[in-house]
């Protein structure tokens, strides 16, 4: 039931391992950035579209993989083999413990818990100077040299993005992902039938943090630097347009939101400065109009996956 | 099946919703294999005795046992994985989920017995649907995927909470003659109904509740001879 998702998945790796050929520098960039925030928006979905609950709190986890990344390459001199998986289960646990406050809550409590979770990370980053840097951010963060130029960097997300892709997508088609729908469809009537529901609920936010952090600590070695902002909720309230603008009904909506929003804000930056006045009115119209977000316009509907 | 010693005994429960009393120290029990029948008009307290069992809404007083163990507290989930397995009366299967799907969600126990293929012998319907969404099945099909949905859970007892209601009669009448083939199987129940006939197909005994108490316990054969008997105190 699932092979046209995984045919799409390789199909579209294939597409973008093209793009170094085209020896632009500068679409090389904008796609290693878009390949990012794929990951990153997808990982959000995991909460919004198949459990239903809406974080706004997301960046924390983005930025607590780019930190933990960047201070083992740069402070410990790890090797990326060890610093990258290090970040990603050092934010697993940190999800595991937010989480286990936040999954108590649902609707809006949740919604302001993660927030505030949110909040107090980027605060920690913000004070924490003698390790974070501070508001100077963490600098020179250096990649290996096996990934070092442009095009060997991007060919690199996007063998790591592909298998968090195939992960996400065989999370959400096993029985796993078909409890996260139950539960979003009603936590009482899957609480009766045995499920746990607490329980896969945290299992999910970890999940979701664990590749948000895959993302962050992406975003981090692309950018040589990691910034607090990274964990501001502007940069979650930015994922979060993206989900809703690709549509959370479906795996790929996410995806489609994240390429959407980067492309589309570089073109009309270049025309007006007043990109964010339209991103408004894009919003305002998907959420009117269509309600499915982009992939809906491709025939995805909710609870289709 | 396991044999786990089977026995629901409801001690002098008293659950309210909110300030209003709804169950004044209601009282029965549920032997080995044995169908059980709430019957009585809407609002006397039969769902809320289901919910209470069921852990979906605490009694503030009295106990639940079941196979000695008070499970008055426990998590909805908890009292499903002891082997209760609970079957609403709004059909509430997961309508964006296939029929497939809708049986693979559930928690199994592991020394279940119950797997697909078992429950499509017992709902044969069910296995030439089991691609359709659930939400594109008619009430019968509905019904019928919600009781098999919680057999997969691998219960020892089901709380039925009406389920002929709203359905037309010839799939009551299918779906009386698939209960019966569960009660064949040696599943106890506890049956919530205020049809009459499907009362007395299934039931081996009848407790009438009004207003929150048990009134009346009668067999169906006290019933068969003499129907008013049961009419006469559902005001029918």
């Amino acid at each position: 039931m699932w092979r046209p998702s995984l045919i799409a998945i390789f199909a579209a790796a294939a597409v973008f391992a093209l793009i170094p050929l085209s020896g632009s520098t500068y679409l090389t960039y904008l796609f290693t950035q878009i390949l990012i925030f794929i990951l990153f928006a997808t990982s959000l979905n995991l909460l919004i579209g198949y459990l239903g609950l809406v974080s706004f709190g997301h960046a924390a986890y983005f930025a607590l993989g780019g930190y933990g990344c960047a201070i083992l390459l740069r402070t410990y001199e790890m090797p990326l083999i060890v610093a990258m998986p290090g970040a990603m289960v050092m934010t697993a646990v940190l999800a595991a413990v937010i989480g286990f406050f936040c999954v108590r809550l649902t609707s809006y409590y949740f919604a302001m818990l993660t927030l505030a979770f949110g909040q107090l990370v980027w605060a920690v980053v913000f004070k924490w100077r003698s390790v974070t840097g501070g508001d100077d951010g963490f600098l020179r963060i250096l990649a290996p040299e096996w990934i070092g130029t442009p095009a060997s960097f991007y060919l690199f997300t996007l063998a790591v993005v592909t298998i968090a892709m195939l992960a996400l997508l065989v999370i959400t088609q096993s029985p796993l992902g078909r409890m996260l729908v139950a539960i979003r469809e009603n936590e009482v009537r899957a609480g009766f039938l045995g499920v746990h529901t607490r329980r896969i609920q945290l299992i999910a936010f970890v999940l979701a943090g664990t590749f948000a952090s895959t993302a962050g600590a992406l975003f981090g070695m692309f950018n040589r630097s990691i910034f607090p902002n990274s964990a501001w909720w502007l940069q979650s309230a930015e994922v979060l347009v993206m989900v809703v603008l690709g549509g959370m009904n479906s795996f790929f909506g996410p995806a489609l939101g994240a390429i959407a929003l980067i492309v589309f804000g570089r073109i009309t930056l270049e025309i007006t400065v007043y990109w964010p006045a339209l991103l408004a009115i894009i919003l305002i119209v998907t959420l009117f109009f269509f309600p499915n977000g982009i992939a809906g316009l491709f025939g995805a509907r909710r609870g289709k996956r | 099946m396991a044999d786990l010693p089977i026995d629901l005994k409801v001690e002098t429960i008293s659950t309210f919703y909110g300030l209003s009393q709804i169950l004044f120290e209601l009282s029965f029990e549920v032997g080995r294999s044995e169908v059980v029948a709430l019957v009585g008009r809407n609002g006397v307290g039969k769902t809320t005795t289901m919910r209470s069992i069921a852990g979906l809404t605490r009694p503030r007083s009295g106990r639940v046992l079941w196979a000695g163990e008070d499970i008055v507290g426990l998590a909805p989930h908890r009292i499903a994985r002891l082997g209760i397995g609970y079957v609403p009366e709004d059909r509430r299967i997961f309508p964006e989920l296939t029929v497939w799907e809708n049986l693979d969600v559930v928690w199994r126990s592991p020394d279940s017995d119950w797997t697909e293929e078992r429950v499509f012998d017992i709902f044969p319907d069910l296995a030439e649907l089991r691609g359709r969404d659930g939400g594109h099945l008619s009430g019968g099909q509905q019904q019928m995927l919600t009781i098999a949905r919680t057999l997969m859970t691998g219960p020892k007892l089901l709380l039925l909470d009406e389920p002929s209601e709203g359905l037309a009669p010839l799939a009551v009448e299918r779906m009386v003659d698939r209960i019966k083939a569960l009660k064949e199987e040696g599943l106890s129940m506890v049956l919530a109904e205020q049809n009459t006939d499907v009362v007395l197909a299934l039931s081996d005994r009848m407790h009438v509740v009004e207003k929150g108490v048990i009134r009346a316990t009668l067999s169906p054969e006290e019933v068969r001879e003499d129907e008013n008997r049961l009419t006469s105190y559902l005001m029918l």
